[in-house]
């Protein structure tokens, strides 16, 4: 059987050091996938409308959770689930049954779902069947919809940029690289997320505490009718430690701290993780004592973390490929190929290949996408010019193979995501004189103060044309630098908006330590890990707006337990609050 | 994880249990502190600490699909402010003064009391607010019956059990699944088992003390079938006792589970209804149970629905039963009784509520007339005590709901006779045979795998009254049997129990009731279990419409060929 032709055509350069590459062993999954998308496509092979492409995938998760708060263990999750994916594509690469429908067709929208299949291999008949079962479902709902696909070319007018559906590409043959089995000494754990979780809620400030170790063991399997036959995935661990308060006017402050790794072993130990508890409930009361800030508009710093996480929000989601085909997209990048949109001294670029960066493990590392595509480097900007975009196996105009993007989480279609954006600088000038440069652009402008912000949790992104294309990177810690020398001040309740073009032609300097931000990033082809690598940067002018907050009071009795000194003072009604 | 050390503590103590100390404490803090300007006061506070070890399985086709084996502890809170005559209950919306939050697995009194704190702040917020925008609204009549009945306090401590091995549940899920899995028309051949073992902690303001028992097990086996005409049939079987013991064999409930799946491939052979059918139908077995489950239940239970919100979205409020005391609900001579300690090994029994209220068996019915409805301690204009009847799910309003309901009829027939009847009445409409209905679909388990939120899974079924049935059997005076399948009611009302002309022998079984009134259940084995006996009954009209079959859901590509040889053998 061909699909039992297992030969690595990996190099060893693609490899990390936390995945080893061997000859798969008797993988039943595998046959079983293989035998039925062989089996299937000849029963297809003489139908009106045989499918041209179909690959099917697996995914195997293995997921522990544990959480502890108020100095016990909240949860210790261990779930094991498969969930099945096919690709099914009917038509030619150029015009296929995924191709973006418009108006009241729309609808019939790729509705594939999640679709669990049994977590153990035997009667692997019960694999079988579901693989079957789900070929067939996606062979028929293809065979539906290119009908519409192709009514549409004759009643809709020309798309403005027309591109073909399906890119061609080597197959990746067959594959296999080990995942490390997930391992976790959940008691040693549990003993040490309890311990976390009361350092943190010891402040009788704190209304909610969390510690919480997740270890999430991803293992894909996929097969396509081009030959693949891949066993690849990821082990992924995360320590997070969380604490919030209520601030008298209803503001739910929370500071939040993390660190994510390939291996659980190499999480930060328990003294390291007690030292981040101290210092968060410092940072817990310093925004507490902050005030809320007024909307702003001038030179902001923004550290290594933030500026990583900046640019993925803000230039990252712009230049996924599959974007520049949509009519409902605001494309802001398509025409702007071999212009400048950076400052000159900035290179950015995406590389799943690599899996450490200035010390950390990167979340968006990884070997093959979710098409069986090898990952590769994405140039995005080089010397400030824009170059190229993530590509999936969805071509664009002027892109036409994918660059190894093409992602998404079980059961949504893949598009074309991030993994590891990094943003480098040419020219750089040492982060400790970074502070002076911004003082210098505020009293230029003949500010007052300016900003600087260390921290933030995330945010989002509009890239559509109905929508203003837009950003919002919500800062969660942020320091508002007096230009006549008063002491700095913490300020809460901000958000990073404005529009992206203008704000990228407005950095004017990079830092020289260059940071790693990890998360995971939500859109439509589902929750993926990323990481942005950046260096801190100064930008000459950048708005903030006021960030929403919460109108509840704090809560009206002290917590149990806290003594009338140490513990919240009530607040009483018609007042707008305080704490004592 | 609290079980283990609360039973022990317990059962030396049971009304000292350090936890329960815990937040009864925490419980007269909030009680004596919980005050904002001019709000109205907080009269009642009431907690429910769920603490259960839960296990739940899923199979397909003989391979574990899921898997768990989990402690899961949680807080529920009601927060009344005002007064019993008028509170912040009753009224549309939910920010109402009722919430609920997981505690953790490994709870201390810490924990408890801090979560307590939180809870309680958040709840009583919403309460006051609540109560702010009933007063705004609602002018309360002079006959208004007031929102809620002081007792005084109950203290019960029942034993409280252990969960079970998981492995022997495991093993069933596979068997099971494996023996429904006859060919590739079974689309689904799939087996849910939920098993729940620990307790429930009431305790309120008044002094009130419960620990009450939680032990459940449910197994449902669920099969789905695509008939030629693309048309889906389902069915499933669910065994639900108190714990893995109280099982049938196992090699029982997989050859019944092995039988299910048969008869349903069998149905799927035969022709559909390809007209209306109006005229007589006999219920029988389950689907008459069924019957009085969707049509009598809901005008038994009596906690009255919620006043309407009215917002700029329109009116928000609960769906309710529509009772109405001296309403006929039944044919002359019927009588229905809720005995909750009827069948005692059920798990629907109880011998107190969830308000800790002793249950009472109420003759809900005499003659066919509704006389005593099924009630919490809220209150309706004619019934101001609770009987017992109060269930609910965590952080909802407790109701008055059914436990165990027994439907009595004026005389039982025998099965000869409904048919001979049936038949005379059959040929009034020109009809030369008689339907009869077996067992109904399961709503939960017509929309396994589908994101439907329409009544009875699909749009087609919305204005039906009834699920639709799994099969129908043409008898004919002859003695010969036809099945049909494919079939809707249309129309149906609750008055069609009026309409019922004879009954039968009883039967009883188990279905699961929502939480929420008025609306079904989504998973195989959610709800609370509820045990019912009831006849056979003849209903002298029912309009049956065919159902429309779904060609475009079969099969385009041939099934693969089992490596294991045909099941169905």
């Amino acid at each position: 059987m061909t699909a039992r032709l297992r030969s690595l055509l990996l190099g060893t350069a693609l490899l990390s050091a936390h995945a080893s590459v061997a000859r798969a062993a008797d993988d039943p999954l595998a046959d079983v996938l293989a035998d039925e998308l062989a089996r299937t496509t000849a029963l297809l092979a003489d139908a009106p409308d045989a499918p041209y492409y179909v690959s099917v995938a697996v995914t195997d998760q293995q997921f522990v959770k544990i959480e502890a708060e108020w100095g016990t263990v909240a949860t210790d999750d261990r779930t094991h689930q498969r969930w099945l994916d096919v690709d099914l594509r009917i038509g030619t690469p150029e015009l296929d049954n995924t191709h973006t429908l418009r108006g009241m067709s729309g609808l019939d929208d790729d509705d594939r779902g999640r679709v669990a299949l049994p977590i153990e291999d035997d009667p692997i008949d019960a694999t079988r069947y579901a693989v079957w079962s789900e070929l067939d479902r996606r062979y028929r709902q293809a065979a539906e919809r290119i009908v519409l696909v192709r009514s549409e070319r004759s009643v809709k007018v020309e798309e403005e940029r027309p591109a073909p559906d399906f890119s061609s590409r080597p197959s990746p043959g067959a594959a296999t690289i080990v995942v490390p089995p997930l391992e976790v000494d959940t008691a040693a754990w549990s003993r040490v997320l309890a311990q976390l979780s009361q350092t943190l809620s010891d402040d009788p400030a704190v209304t909610d505490n969390t510690a919480s170790l997740s270890v999430q063991r991803d293992e894909r399997t996929f097969v396509d009718t081009e030959g693949a036959r891949l066993a690849h995935g990821t082990l992924l661990a995360r320590v997070s430690l969380s604490a919030s308060a209520v601030a008298p006017d209803g503001d739910i402050l929370t500071v939040y701290r993390s660190l994510d790794a390939h291996d659980p072993r190499s999480l930060p130990g328990a003294d390291e993780l007690a030292g981040w508890a101290v210092v968060m409930k410092q940072d817990l009361a310093r925004q507490l004592a902050a005030p809320r800030g007024e909307p702003y508009r001038g030179p902001v710093l923004l550290s290594g973390r933030a500026a990583g996480e900046f640019f993925h929000e803000v230039f990252g989601h712009r230049v996924e490929g599959h974007r520049q085909k949509s009519e409902d997209e605001g494309r802001t990048f398509a025409d702007q190929v071999g212009q400048q949109v950076l400052a000159p001294f900035l290179n950015v670029y995406d590389d799943p290949t690599q899996s450490r960066a200035y010390g950390v493990d990167l979340n968006g590392h990884y070997h093959f996408d979710d098409e069986g595509s090898p990952a590769q480097r994405a140039e995005l900007a080089t010397r400030g010019d824009f170059v190229g975009f993530l590509m999936s196996r969805s071509p664009i105009p002027g892109f036409d193979q994918t660059n190894g993007h093409g992602r998404r989480s079980p059961g949504l279609p893949p598009v074309s995501r991030m993994g590891n954006t990094f943003v480098e600088a040419s020219t750089t000038v040492p982060t400790s004189s970074l502070r002076g440069k911004l003082l210098d652009l505020v009293r230029q402008q003949g500010l007052p103060y300016g900003y600087i912000v260390e921290e933030i949790e995330g945010g989002f992104t509009m890239t559509g044309r109905v929508t203003p294309n837009a950003f919002n990177v919500r800062a969660t810690a942020l320091t508002r630098v007096w230009a006549d020398g008063r002491p700095d001040e913490p300020v809460r309740g901000l958000d990073l908006v404005g529009t992206p073009l203008v704000a990228f032609r407005n950095i004017v300097a990079a830092g020289d330590t260059p940071e790693v931000f990890n998360g995971f990033c939500g859109a439509e082809s589902g929750w993926v890990p990323v990481s942005a690598v950046a260096p801190p940067l100064l930008v000459r002018e950048v708005e903030f707006q006021i960030k929403e907050k919460g109108q509840e009071r704090p809560p009206i009795l002290p917590r149990p337990g806290a003594d009338a000194d140490g513990g919240q003072a009530r607040v009483d009604a018609g007042t707008n609050g305080g704490a004592r | 994880m609290i079980t283990l050390a609360l039973s022990a503590a317990l059962a030396a103590e049971p009304t000292s249990d350090p936890y329960v100390d815990a937040l009864a404490a925490e419980l007269s803090r909030q009680m004596s502190g919980l005050t904002l300007g001019e709000a109205p006061p907080l009269y009642h506070l009431r907690y429910h600490l769920f603490d259960v070890d839960q296990i739940d399985v899923e199979a397909s086709r003989g391979a574990l699909v899921r898997h768990s084996s989990d402690p899961y502890n949680a807080l529920g809170v009601e927060v009344r402010v005002g007064s019993p005559e008028f509170d912040n209950t009753g009224f549309g919306g939910w920010q109402d003064g009722l919430d609920a939050t997981g505690l953790p697995i490994v709870l201390t009194e810490r924990s408890l009391q801090v979560r307590t704190w939180l809870l309680t702040d958040r709840a009583y917020k919403s309460a006051v607010e609540q109560y702010a925008r009933k007063v705004s609204q609602f002018d309360a009549p002079e006959d208004y019956p007031g929102n809620f009945t002081l007792t005084g306090p109950s203290i019960v401590a029942r034993a409280v059990p252990t969960v079970g091995d998981p492995a022997p549940l495991v093993a069933l899920a596979r068997d099971a699944s494996a023996a429904m899995a006859l060919d590739a028309t079974v689309e689904r051949a799939e087996v849910y088992i939920g098993h729940e073992a620990g307790s429930r902690w009431v305790i309120d303001s008044e002094g009130t003390r419960a620990r009450l028992p939680i032990a459940e097990t449910s197994v449902s086996s669920v099969v789905h079938v695509r008939a030629p005409d693309g048309q889906l049939l389902t069915d499933r079987r669910l065994w639900c006792v108190r714990g893995p013991g109280d099982l049938p064999p196992a090699d029982e409930i997989i050859a019944d589970s092995r039988a299910m799946a048969q008869d349903l491939r069998a149905v799927a052979e035969v022709a559909p209804l390809d007209d209306e059918y109006v005229g007589p139908v006999l219920f029988q077995g389950d689907a008459a149970r069924d019957l009085f489950r969707y049509l009598l239940v809901p005008q038994l239970e009596g906690t009255p629905t919620d006043i309407p919100f009215d917002t700029m979205f329109g009116d928000l409020a609960a769906s309710g039963g529509d009772v109405r005391v001296g309403r006929r609900v039944l044919p002359e001579g019927w009588s229905v009784v809720d005995d909750p300690t009827r069948a005692p090994d059920h798990p629907s029994s109880m011998t107190e509520d969830l308000e800790g209220t002793p249950t009472q068996v109420v003759a809900v019915a005499i003659d066919g007339v509704l006389t005593e409805p099924l009630m919490s301690r809220v209150p309706r204009d004619e019934i101001k005590a609770s009987n017992g009847h109060a269930r609910g799910g965590l952080g909802d309003r407790l109701r008055g709901r059914v436990m165990q309901l027994t439907v009595e009829p004026d005389r039982h027939r025998s099965e000869k006779k409904l048919i001979r009847t049936g038949l005379r009445l059959a040929a009034q409409y020109g009809n030369d045979h008689l339907l009869v209905v077996r067992a109904l679909q399961e709503p939960a388990v017509m929309d396994l795998g589908e994101a439907s939120f329409i009544l009875f899974g699909g749009s087609s079924d919305a204005d039906a009254g009834l699920p639709p049935p799994v099969a129908m059997w043409r008898v004919y005076a002859d003695g010969r049997e036809e099945i049909v399948r494919g079939a809707a009611f249309a129309g149906v009302q609750r008055w069609l129990l009026r309409d019922i002309v004879a009954a039968g022998p009883s039967s009883a079984g188990t279905f699961m009731a929502s939480p929420d009134p008025g609306r079904n259940t989504y998973s195989p084995t959610e709800g609370m279990p509820t045990w019912i006996s009831a006849p056979d009954v003849l209903v002298g009209e029912v309009e049956l419409i065919p159902r429309q079959a779904d060609p475009r859901a079969l099969p385009l590509i041939p099934a693969p060929e089992p490596a294991r040889g045909d099941a169905s053998d």
